[in-house]
């Protein structure tokens, strides 16, 4: 879908046409959905942020130019702005880059085998568990597969700066994975599930 | 513990990634009643329905363009209407020549009589210059 077609369609949603918003929904749901449960680490706040942000685009679709962007990534930024105005809410101290005095060996995660522990589990604990904009970074480039320069945009910082934020990430999640790594090696077949 | 290294950190992601999350089954259905209840129900826009027969001309632009000529084209026409009922009709022609008087600033205007009519006050139609020398040449 072009962005042209989608302005059109985000604009007649606007006006109340039911199916305009559906063709929309449908179309963006999944990604806007997974990206606000990596963001937040839970299912129902983020099905809450997932309808907030439809909801917000509609309510304001002036405010979407298909030249700067697409929709999904408008949409991401929305989900993300929504994610952080969640935590500035709640008034939780979240360290937003690297903490030196976090240790991420000191995370627990939910290895595979155990009630309710799975691969992805054990990895999105992992994730939960990284400082708010490096999360950001790792969600967005591993699983939404946006370039370093749209995530930089998003971001509102340089590449340079979303690059690092990336291999702080990783460099934490490959210690804090390790557990879940080992236990699949210890396995007879080596299967991680 | 050893620190995995990038290929093993990228098999876990990439697992992670085949199992993503899904939406509770009543979630569509949520955010719809919630879409319904902001847009006040309404399925279609009134003026979406005047200018559903010109929806082919798809873009916004396009749309903007032939408003421009409906524009234009009542502009015109109100104003060939307004013309028209403005329009001052010719003067009658009588076949009668139209006397022209010449008035002197120092000289009483003369007494118009109850007859004056405005077809004396209609414009010249020729002129013709005449040099007055004297008041007698006047008479």
């Amino acid at each position: 879908m072009s962005g042209d077609q989608e302005t059109r369609l985000l604009r007649r949603a606007a006006e109340g046409e039911t199916e305009a918003f559906r063709v929309l929904f449908e179309a963006h749901r999944d990604a806007i959905f997974r990206l606000a449960y990596r963001l937040t680490g839970a299912l129902d706040v983020a099905e809450d942020l997932a309808q907030e942000c439809f909801l917000g685009a509609v309510r304001h679709p002036g405010r979407f130019d298909f030249r700067r962007g697409t929709l999904r990534q408008y949409l991401c930024g929305t989900v993300r702005n929504l994610v952080r105005q969640r935590w500035q809410a709640s008034g939780r101290e979240v360290p937003l880059d690297d903490d030196p005095e976090a240790d991420p060996e000191q995370l627990s995660i939910v290895l595979p085998g155990s009630e309710g522990g799975t691969v992805a589990k054990a990895v999105q604990d992992a994730i939960a568990g990284l400082p708010e904009l490096q999360r950001e970074a790792v969600v967005l480039f591993e699983f939404e597969e946006m370039s370093l320069e749209t995530i930089a945009a998003m971001s509102g910082c340089d590449t340079g700066t979303v690059k690092s934020r990336l291999h702080r990430a990783r460099a934490r999640l490959r210690r804090i994975l390790a557990p879940l790594w080992n236990q699949a090696k210890a396995r007879p077949k080596g299967s991680l599930r | 513990m050893n620190p995995l290294n990038d290929d093993q950190l990228n098999e876990l992601l990439r697992q992670a990634k085949a199992e993503p999350p899904e939406v509770s089954p009543a979630f569509d259905a949520r955010v719809m009643r919630a879409y319904q209840q902001q847009t006040g129900g309404q399925s279609v826009s009134w003026w979406r329905r005047w200018w559903g027969p010109v929806a082919w001309a798809g873009s916004l632009r396009w749309r903007n363009v032939l408003a421009g000529i409906a524009l234009v084209l009542s502009g015109a026409l109100a104003d060939h209407t307004l013309l028209a009922s403005r329009a001052v009709p010719a003067p009658r022609d009588s076949g009668s020549e139209v006397l022209e008087r010449v008035v002197y600033k120092d000289c009483p205007a003369p007494s118009q009589g109850p007859g004056l009519t405005f077809n004396e006050l209609q414009p010249v139609r020729e002129i013709r210059p005449r040099v007055v020398r004297s008041m007698d040449d006047d008479q």
